[in-house]
This record gives structure tokens, C-alpha cells and sequence, in this order.
């Protein structure tokens, strides 16, 4: 919760609009594939620290200018939603209105902000914006970006970004792109967006015709608000796995198994299932599963193409070994996203649904270039991405962490940053948990 | 149906042949009428002889007294001649401001913002919408960084800002052109309607380019968009006085302390209208400039409408109920336009119409008193006395009355029309946004007479006539267009559906 006291930690905010310097056109209409639909209730809000070393000479004017040029490349971006007049279905129409573009100003130094967030995870909601699109779907930007500018003189670089635009993958290519952009590299004024085309996805485990997909849940009809607001109060809660945490947690759990039938993801998702299951009445059964695909992408695409799975087990995962949990989600997580389309394309798109947090859900941006981007040729003190407008059972999102900038040499000091969306009440259980595990002592990875 | 019609257009076709026939007739009579007189004289002269037309030379006994009075006397009346004649004005070369792709306002954008800032007054918003669908504005006018925010923040070092940000570019763009050196510039004008600062603007550019301590400067403000001429007039009378000098206005129109903030829709309408943009423009009197020059100014018509009350009050910026101050827009201005369109042809026609118009108004005027108030009055052809037409992009229904005011097709007013949809209504500098366009196509030939014509509060019609000096070849690398000409002529829709 972020306290009245709080608030003013954040001010002089200040909003405005940018969008492509280059008109788009008139009657330029991008209409979303089903997987975009069924993700229309979700948001992913990421923010980007940046020191003042890789701000130095940014100003708020240099920034909207190279934005002005990286916008001409994702003008779908920029567009308005509507409503088809006769099916109902959603539409983008490719307007130019642009995104919203917020300035704020924090009193606090990055680093004492960062200080203040490892107490307060909930800080996070004052540099992000947490608009959503709704009740005017041709008024609502899908995009919000908040520069907020710290008294050291670095920023923080957030984007509330509506997930029927495309999956993290998708968000963490864009704002890569931005990088590149401000910082000189050629931006491809003349090359339109190349919304990625649907590619049959082949199926990993043959599923049975005609069966309903687990991972999607309908929800009751939100009309042109799109969002859906679970029925407990969240949390969320950040967790640093250094490498000797993850080493830790693999001799520990999965000390008999060889090395190579540990991926690091799918471990980790094993063990918090284990756990959460172990302090949560009434044990998740299914998780949704969400992995990316950078296979399946074109440069400068967005879209959803993550693949998304669900992952039943038939025995009791209270106090279960989570090397069984691993061998299920390895092996026998079927992939929906077929199932999805054909459920959501049923009523042409018109009907509500959430993913994320319908079961339990295990959301994978390991793949995405997270630390890829780069002002000054320096890297973001910190990122991570947050997942809004999830139902009820939760969402953890495993990304990667920083390097630590003092190791020597070594790529992987990082480890993960897990970050989690429950329920408070069983939130505080968890973090017991965590804490008889001794994972919640570690070197700040901020100091 | 086929026959009728088919004698119709040969009556029509003949009537036009008679016209073109009467005009040459009445244009050349001079030509015409000395012809035969020529003719008479060069054939008596064949048939008198040569020796007899020497001893007619010899006849006339002029002794070296009347031949050196005669010739003095024509020296004296040359130099006279000479000496009372104005001093041409030649424009040496403009400049117009081309805003940053980082400041245009899509209409999408424009409208959004607009449902935010006004959410308690849906109805002004819709009105404000319906205004920028019909409006014949484009999606790449822009506004200045102060009007962007949701709510705008428009205050005076914003304004300041925005002032240096288009004068200082439109200068620095001209300097470029002409090779001018800031420390020659003799006269300064600076015309601004809605923003000025102490210091004014014209001391503002002064303290830029650190220009001369006795420098003539001047700074107009609060005469609207037709101020541009008004600097023209202004620039020409001095230009008189001082011999071998070049002057330079700045004409333009500072947005953001004029944004405004009410809900009251007859004062709306500019915030939808109006649009960053600024011209800097060079005119000289010094004969070295003749060759190099592109146009040369041949009248300056003011008409001030202002001693009519109904006139006066047609654009009056005034405080709303809620003390917000705009400019109020009466319902009465196109009529009144119109009006003083009418006085302005009035004054103008007998300056540029060649004779057979001249003629046929007068005629028709006669007629009117004399035989039959009924007559239609004569609105004189001025495609016969101008090439290219600058209207004022005031709004598309002032193109519109003018078009159909001067029976002009849609090749005189495409640079009026076009203006408007690039850079939306920028105020006094519009008419060189438009002259502007007209030489990007290439259509500029020596000789060519153009005609810009401005509106503004007050209520005045100011125009000016110019003469192409030298022909502007096509395509043009710098100035507002050099982007986009190739994207224009575009048709654009009575109605833009959002």
C-alpha cells in the first residue's frame, strides 16, 4: 500500500503525448489475433533504473525527440482501440494519437529509492502508471511511459504497457530499440512495422480435439473497461536468487538429478510450487505455465507469441518431492495456445478472459534481453517487470537480475529476481517460508 | 436533350471567343490606333524621298542655342523624373519556420487532450471537434511544447521561449539565404499580435545578433493577422526616406500565452486554428540588389473597416464568464470580410486591371446608377492581372469566399489550401508559407504578378502586389515545403471523420 506520506515522494508530474513524427496514414487499421485478445485484461508494467552516469545530457526534450523517431517504427503503439460496429470485436485504429508520456520528480537519490523499495515493494507504484484502458476505449492510450527523475540526477524509465499489444519479449525488444535509437544508432525511418503473421505452432504434446483449454479463464463481461481486479487484496513481493542461493536450492532439491535435466526455470517453478502448495489451503493442482519464443520473431515485431501451457498434477503437491514437479512440467506441459485462439475467436473476440492468475502462473522473461539496453554504453541499475490486472491465484515472474558491476569477469553473477503477485495473506505465509529456507538473507544487490 | 445542350456550349464558346476579342481590342488600343497612323507616315515618307526629307531637316534651322536649351531641358526633365520617382522595393529573399516532426498535433491527439482538459464540458468538445473535421487542417501542424501538456502550462518564459525558438530560426534561415550580415540590417520590423514582452520582440532579435545601436527597429503588436502587410507598408514608406538600405521583418504569431483556458465555444475556435509558424523576410531598395532579388513590390492597398462598430467588435479578445480571456469570434465575419474584400478590389482594380476590365466595371457601374439598379455589378477578372493568388489561410471558409468572391479555380487558391492543411492557420506569416509553396512547385516565372491578400482584426484588408523578378526553378532544397511538395497537391475531404 503506498501511504498518503508516500505520495509526495513523487511530484511535480507532469503529462503529455508522443507519437510517430511521421504521419501513418489515413484508415490504417491493425486488428489484434485471438492470443492478443485473450490478453486484453493484462498489463505489464516494467521499470528501468537508470544512474546518473547513463542520463548525463538526457534531458526530458532529448528524450520526446527520440522517441518522436522510434515511434515511426511502432506506430501501432501510438493507435486507439475501438469496437468493430457490427461484430463488436476489438480493433486498433492507427490514429497517431501516441502515448502517454508522464515526468515526474522524486527528492531522493536512486540509490536510497532502491534502499526504500527492498522494504517497500509497493514504492514501485509511484514511478509506474497504473491507467488502464477503459471506459473510453478511443481515448485510452495502450502505452504509458513515466520518466521520473531522481535527485542524483538519474531516472527511472517505466511503461504501463497493455498486454493485447504483445507479450514481455515483445515489450523488452521495444524499449531496446529506444536505446538504440537515442543513442544514434540509424533508426529505420522508411521500414513499417512488421506485425509479426501467425505461424502454426507445432504442438510439443499432441492434445485431444475439442479440449478446453485450462490456462484460459473466462471471466464476467467488463465492457470496455479492460481490466480485471481480483477478488483478495495482492502483495507482491521481490525476491533476489543469487547464484549461491541457486545452488543452493539445486543440491538441495534436485542434488540426485544430472545437471542438464535441471533447466533453471522449470526448477525454479517446481520448488515455489512445492511451496506454496505447502502453505496455501486448497493446493494449486494446475499451473499456467508462459514461456517466450524468440524463435518465432521478426525484428522489430510485437506480439503475442508467447507460448502458454498448463500443468496438472494427479497427486498431492503438499510436501511432494519437486523433482516430480520438475519431470511434470518438463515433460508433460501441453501447450494451449491453440486451444486459446479457437475458444477466443468462438464470439469473434468478444468475450473476457484472463490468463495470468487463473491457476496459479509461472511467467518465464529469462530470454528477453532484459540488461540489453544501454544509454552511454552504461546498463540499468536495476529492471524488472510486474504483471497487473491478474486474477486470483497469483503470478510469479522470473527474470534475470543485474550483473553485479564489482565481480570480476564472470557473466552470470545475477542469478534471478522471482517477483510475486499473491494474495497478502498468503504472501506473508511464503515469505516464512522463504525465510526458514535462508533465502531471505543476501547482499543487496543494489548497495 | 443532346442538340440543346450542344448549343448552349457553342453560345458559350462564342461568348468567350467575343470576350478574349473585345479584351485584346480595348488592352492594345493604343497599338492598334497608332498603327495606321505608322503606317501613314512611313508611306509618305517613301513616296516624298530622301532628298526632300533632308531638305525638310534643313527647313527647321536649328542653330546650336535651341539644340543645347532643348537638350538641357530634357535633362531636366529626366533628372526630375527620376528624382520623384518611389524607389523600387525589391524583396531580396523570406524565410519561412518549419517546426520539429516533435511538435505536431495529430487530430487524434489534439482531440484526446482535449476531452481531458474540458472533461466537465462534453459539448465544447464536441464542438471542437466538429470544427477540426471540417477545418481542412492536416495531421503535421504543430503547436509549441507548452501547449502540450494535459492542461497546458503556458507561461511567460514558455512563451519567451517559444518566441526565440521560431524568430531565431527564421533569421538564422534568411541570414543563410541572402549572405545577409546581421550588422547591416538598417530597419527592423517585428509584428506579433498576441505577445508582447518588455523588452519587446524587436529588441529581443536586437539583443541576439547584437545589430547595430542606430538601428531603425520597430515592433507591431495587436493588429492582427494582417500585420504582415502592415510591416510591408511600413517597411516601404521608410524605405523611402532611406536611401540605399535594406530593411528586415519578422512576421509571426507566438501561441502559448494565448491557449485558451475557458470553455466558451465562440472562443474556442482559434485554440482548433491556429498553429506554430514565422516568417523572416528581407527587402532592400539598394540597386545593386536588383539582379538578385526575387521580387519587386509594386502596390500596398490598407483598407481599415474599424469606423464601423460591427467591424470593430468581429474578433475582440475579452475575459468569458470565468475571467478567461480569449478572442471572440462574431458570427458576422465572413459578411464583413467580405465588405471589406470589396473596398479593398475597389481601390486595387484600377491599379492592376488592365483597361477592358477597367471598362466593363465602369460600364456596369453606369448602367447601375443611371438605367437599372437591378444589373448584376461587374466583379472584374483579376486573373487577368495576376498569375498566382496568396490568400490569407485564415480558415477554409475564408479560402472559400474568396474563391467564390473572385471566381477563382482551384489552381489559384491550391497554395492558400495546402498552407492551411501543412501548417495550419499561422497568421500574418501565412501568405509566405503559400508564396512559398507556389515556388517549390516551380510555378514562379519572371514577370508574374501575385497578389496576397490578408485578413485581420480591426477589421482590416490589407494586400500586396509583387512582380516575379527572376524565375525560381524547381525543386527548391531548403524552405517549409522541401520535405513534402512532392506529397502535394492532396485532395482534401469537406469532412474528416475522426
Amino acid at each position: 500500500m503506498v501511504l498518503p506520506v508516500e505520495e509526495k515522494l513523487v511530484h511535480s508530474i507532469r503529462f503529455s503525448s508522443v507519437g510517430p513524427g511521421r504521419v501513418t496514414g489515413t484508415d490504417v487499421v491493425h486488428h489484434p489475433k485471438p492470443m492478443d485478445l485473450a490478453m486484453k485484461l493484462h498489463y505489464l508494467r516494467g521499470i528501468y533504473y537508470f544512474s546518473s552516469q547513463a542520463t548525463r545530457g538526457l534531458t526530458t526534450k532529448v528524450i520526446k525527440e527520440s522517441m518522436f523517431l522510434w515511434l515511426n517504427e511502432y506506430y501501432v503503439t501510438c493507435g486507439r482501440f475501438r469496437r468493430s460496429p457490427d461484430t463488436g470485436r476489438p480493433f486498433m485504429k492507427c490514429n497517431d494519437c501516441g502515448v502517454r508520456f508522464i515526468e515526474a520528480k522524486c527528492d531522493k537519490t536512486i540509490h536510497e529509492w532502491l534502499e526504500m523499495l527492498k522494504e517497500n515493494c509497493e514504492l514501485r507504484k509511484l514511478l509506474v502508471s497504473d491507467q488502464v484502458i477503459g471506459p473510453d476505449l478511443p481515448f485510452s492510450p495502450p502505452l504509458l511511459i513515466q520518466i521520473t527523475i531522481f535527485k542524483c540526477g538519474g531516472f527511472a524509465l517505466s511503461l504501463n504497457w497493455a498486454h493485447i499489444l504483445g507479450d514481455a519479449l515483445s515489450v523488452v525488444d521495444f524499449i531496446n530499440r529506444w536505446a538504440q535509437i537515442i543513442s544514434g544508432l540509424p533508426a529505420d525511418g522508411l521500414k513499417q512495422l512488421h506485425v509479426s503473421d501467425r505461424s502454426s505452432t507445432a504442438q510439443k504434446t499432441p492434445t485431444k480435439a475439442n479440449q478446453e483449454p485450462v490456462s484460459l479463464i473466462p471471466v464476467e463481461p467488463v465492457g470496455d473497461m479492460w481490466t480485471y481486479s481480483p477478488k483478495c487484496k495482492m502483495g507482491t513481493f521481490a525476491l533476489h536468487l543469487t547464484l549461491p542461493h541457486l545452488k543452493h536450492l539445486r543440491s538441495k532439491f534436485f542434488g540426485h538429478v544430472k545437471p542438464e535435466k535441471v533447466p533453471l526455470f522449470e526448477s525454479i517453478c517446481a520448488i515455489f510450487w512445492r511451496w506454496i502448495a505447502d502453505v496455501k489451503e486448497g493446493e494449486p493442482q494446475v499451473v499456467t505455465v508462459c514461456k517466450g519464443d524468440p524463435s518465432k520473431r521478426a525484428i522489430r515485431s510485437i506480439s503475442n507469441s508467447q507460448k502458454i501451457s498448463a500443468v496438472r498434477a494427479d497427486f498431492s503437491v503438499k510436501g511432494s518431492d519437486p523433482h516430480e514437479l520438475l519431470c511434470l512440467l518438463v515433460d508433460r506441459a501441453t501447450w494451449e495456445n491453440a486451444q486459446i485462439e479457437e475458444v477466443v475467436e468462438r464470439d469473434y473476440g468478444v468475450s473476457d478472459f484472463i490468463i495470468y492468475g487463473g491457476n496459479l502462473t509461472f511467467v518465464d522473461i529469462g530470454e528477453a534481453d532484459l540488461y540489453g539496453i544501454e544509454l552511454k554504453e552504461h546498463k540499468p541499475l536495476f529492471a524488472d517487470y510486474t504483471i497487473e490486472g491478474l486474477g486470483d491465484e497469483g503470478v510469479i515472474v522470473i527474470l534475470p537480475a543485474p550483473n553485479d558491476p564489482k565481480s570480476s569477469g564472470d557473466h552470470d553473477t545475477g542469478g534471478m529476481i522471482v517477483t510475486m503477485t499473491l494474495p497478502e495473506s498468503l504472501l506473508s505465509k511464503l515469505k516464512v517460508v522463504l525465510m526458514n529456507n535462508g533465502m531471505l538473507q543476501y547482499d543487496s544487490i543494489f548497495s | 436533350m443532346p442538340p440543346i445542350s450542344s448549343e448552349t456550349s457553342n453560345s458559350s464558346v462564342n461568348l468567350k471567343y467575343v470576350k478574349l476579342f473585345y479584351q485584346y481590342l480595348v488592352n492594345h488600343f493604343i497599338t492598334i490606333a497608332l498603327i495606321p497612323i505608322a503606317l501613314g507616315v512611313l508611306i509618305e515618307a517613301t513616296r516624298l524621298g530622301p532628298n526632300e526629307l533632308l531638305g525638310l531637316w534643313r527647313s527647321l534651322q536649328f542653330d546650336p542655342v535651341h539644340l543645347l536649351c532643348m537638350s538641357f531641358l530634357l535633362v531636366l526633365v529626366a533628372t526630375v523624373y527620376f528624382m520623384s520617382k518611389p524607389r523600387t522595393i525589391f524583396l531580396v529573399d523570406y524565410a519561412c519556420y518549419k517546426p520539429p516532426v516533435m511538435l505536431r498535433v495529430p487530430f487524434s491527439t489534439f482531440m484526446e487532450h482535449s476531452r481531458l482538459i474540458l472533461k466537465d464540458s462534453p459539448k465544447s468538445v464536441e464542438f471542437q471537434m466538429r470544427i477540426l473535421e471540417r477545418s481542412g487542417l492536416g495531421e503535421e501542424t504543430c503547436l509549441p511544447p507548452a501547449i502540450h501538456f494535459i492542461p497546458p502550462k503556458p507561461d511567460m518564459a514558455e512563451a519567451r521561449e517559444e518566441a526565440e525558438m521560431v524568430i531565431f530560426s527564421a533569421m538564422d534561415s534568411l541570414f543563410e539565404k541572402t549572405r545577409l550580415k546581421p550588422r547591416d540590417i538598417d530597419i527592423l520590423i517585428v509584428n506579433c499580435s498576441l505577445f508582447s514582452p518588455t523588452p519587446s520582440l524587436s529588441a529581443m532579435v536586437v539583443n541576439k545578433y547584437k545589430l547595430r545601436s542606430n538601428i531603425k527597429s520597430f515592433n507591431l503588436s495587436g493588429m492582427g493577422c494582417s500585420a504582415g502587410l502592415i510591416s510591408i507598408d511600413l517597411a516601404r514608406d521608410l524605405l523611402q526616406v532611406y536611401p540605399n538600405s535594406n530593411a528586415v521583418i519578422v512576421s509571426t504569431e507566438i501561441i502559448t500565452p494565448n491557449y485558451y483556458k475557458g470553455n466558451e465555444r465562440a472562443m474556442l475556435l482559434p485554440n482548433c486554428l491556429f498553429r506554430m509558424g514565422g516568417a523572416a523576410i528581407l527587402l532592400s531598395n539598394r540597386r545593386s540588389d536588383r539582379t538578385r532579388a526575387k521580387y519587386r513590390l509594386m502596390h500596398v492597398v490598407r483598407i481599415h473597416k474599424g469606423g464601423d462598430d460591427k467591424a470593430y467588435r468581429c474578433v475582440y479578445e475579452e475575459q468569458d464568464n470565468e475571467g478567461k480571456v480569449g478572442i471572440n469570434l462574431s458570427k458576422d465575419l465572413m459578411a464583413i470580410a467580405g465588405e471589406s474584400l470589396k473596398s479593398n478590389i475597389t481601390t486595387i482594380g484600377p491599379l492592376v486591371l488592365p483597361a477592358s476590365e477597367q471598362l466593363l466595371f465602369l460600364a456596369t457601374l453606369i448602367g447601375r446608377k443611371i438605367f437599372n439598379p437591378r444589373w448584376r455589378p461587374y466583379i472584374p477578372d483579376f486573373k487577368q492581372a495576376f498569375e498566382h493568388f496568396c490568400i490569407h489561410a485564415g480558415g477554409r471558409a475564408v479560402i472559400d469566399e474568396l474563391q467564390k468572391n473572385l471566381q477563382l479555380s482551384a489552381e489559384h487558391v491550391e497554395a492558400s489550401r495546402m498552407t492551411l492543411h501543412r501548417f495550419g492557420n499561422t497568421s500574418s506569416s501565412s501568405l509566405w508559407y503559400e508564396l512559398s509553396y507556389i515556388e517549390a512547385k516551380g510555378r514562379m516565372r519572371r514577370g508574374d504578378k501575385v497578389w496576397q491578400i490578408a485578413f485581420g482584426s480591426g477589421f482590416k484588408c490589407n494586400s500586396a502586389v509583387w512582380k516575379c523578378n527572376r524565375s525560381i526553378e524547381a525543386p527548391i532544397h531548403d524552405g517549409p515545403w522541401a520535405d513534402c511538395i512532392d506529397r502535394y497537391p492532396i485532395h482534401i475531404p469537406e469532412v474528416v471523420k475522426l
